[in-house]
């Protein structure tokens, strides 16, 4: 009896120590949600104003990162970048000030949820800092997003 | 046997909850701390913009802002109106903005180049300047 009960036994120890860390990835899985929630309702409510801008790039080398091709699905997804790229929102500044070979076409104000959206789809790297270039008609766009 | 099941989902329960709520207010602390310390995106700025009388211009060149100029930029929206109600003598304002607040201002209107131009709205002229903390 004694023999036979110390497997079943280690078996069971085992599949609890199993059933705790997979527990436990989702409850930290879970606190990262709930925390970026909380984050952004903290800020909606503090009254500043996120901006979308999207910044057009005269000439693209391929060391600077990758290039995307935008597509229907990116505009329907995200109209606020569909009416700065193609819409009432589009208001291109001059070639040449600051750097010279690139310029912002055109800002939104939006919310901060969608400002966290096109920041995790379309920002930097999250090793490199390297944006990747969206790429639209053949012209060169990155998108910057505020989080004030 | 019954009982001691029941305890231990209702510990593991709390538990679960306890790690979320934990890990949820760790994450917020930190962020909001850095955010704090830091600012989110590099060293706090500030834009700062004063009114200018048209015979000070000289050769300065003029960027005419629209109204939807000043839609797209809150930053310097605001601090054209904090400025154009100030009535000091020197009618100046400044107003903190991020590092991608500066760096749409500067490849825009030239904010933060060595000859900034100046700016002029509803007949106004402005000379800008950033100052970084």
């Amino acid at each position: 009896m004694e023999e036979g009960k110390k497997p079943g036994n280690r078996l069971r120890t085992a599949g609890l120590v199993v059933a705790c860390g997979l527990i436990g990835i989702v409850a930290v899985a879970l606190g990262f949600m709930l925390a970026d929630a909380l984050i952004i309702y903290a800020m909606e409510g503090s009254g500043g104003q996120p901006m979308l801008y999207v910044m057009e790039s005269a000439d693209v080398q391929p060391e600077w990162g990758m290039v995307v091709p935008l597509t229907e699905k990116d505009f329907a997804d995200h109209p606020a970048l569909d009416a700065v790229i193609r819409g009432e929102e589009r208001n291109p500044s001059v070639w040449e000030w600051g750097a010279g070979d690139r310029r912002f076409i055109g800002g939104t104000n939006v919310s901060y949820a969608e400002s966290k959206a096109l920041q995790d789809t379309y920002g930097p790297d999250r090793e490199t800092w390297v944006y990747p270039h969206l790429e639209y008609e053949g012209a060169y766009y990155l998108v910057v997003t505020t989080w004030p | 046997m019954k009982p001691d099941r029941k305890r231990l989902i209702v510990v593991g329960t709390l538990a679960f909850i306890g790690v979320v709520v934990l890990v949820a207010a760790t994450v917020f602390g930190v962020t909001t701390l850095i955010a704090l310390v830091t600012g989110i995106d590099g060293p706090p700025k500030s834009l700062t913009v004063e009114v200018v009388v048209e015979e000070d211009l000289q050769n300065a060149s003029v960027i005419h802002l629209t109204d939807r100029d000043l839609k797209q930029h809150p930053v310097l929206a605001s601090a054209i109106r904090e400025a154009g109600s100030e009535s000091n003598v020197v009618r100046s304002a400044s107003v903190p903005m991020t590092g991608a607040e500066c760096l749409a201002l500067t490849e825009s209107f030239g904010v933060y180049t060595a000859n900034a131009p100046i700016l002029e709205y509803d007949g106004v002229y402005y000379a800008t300047r950033v100052l970084i903390h």
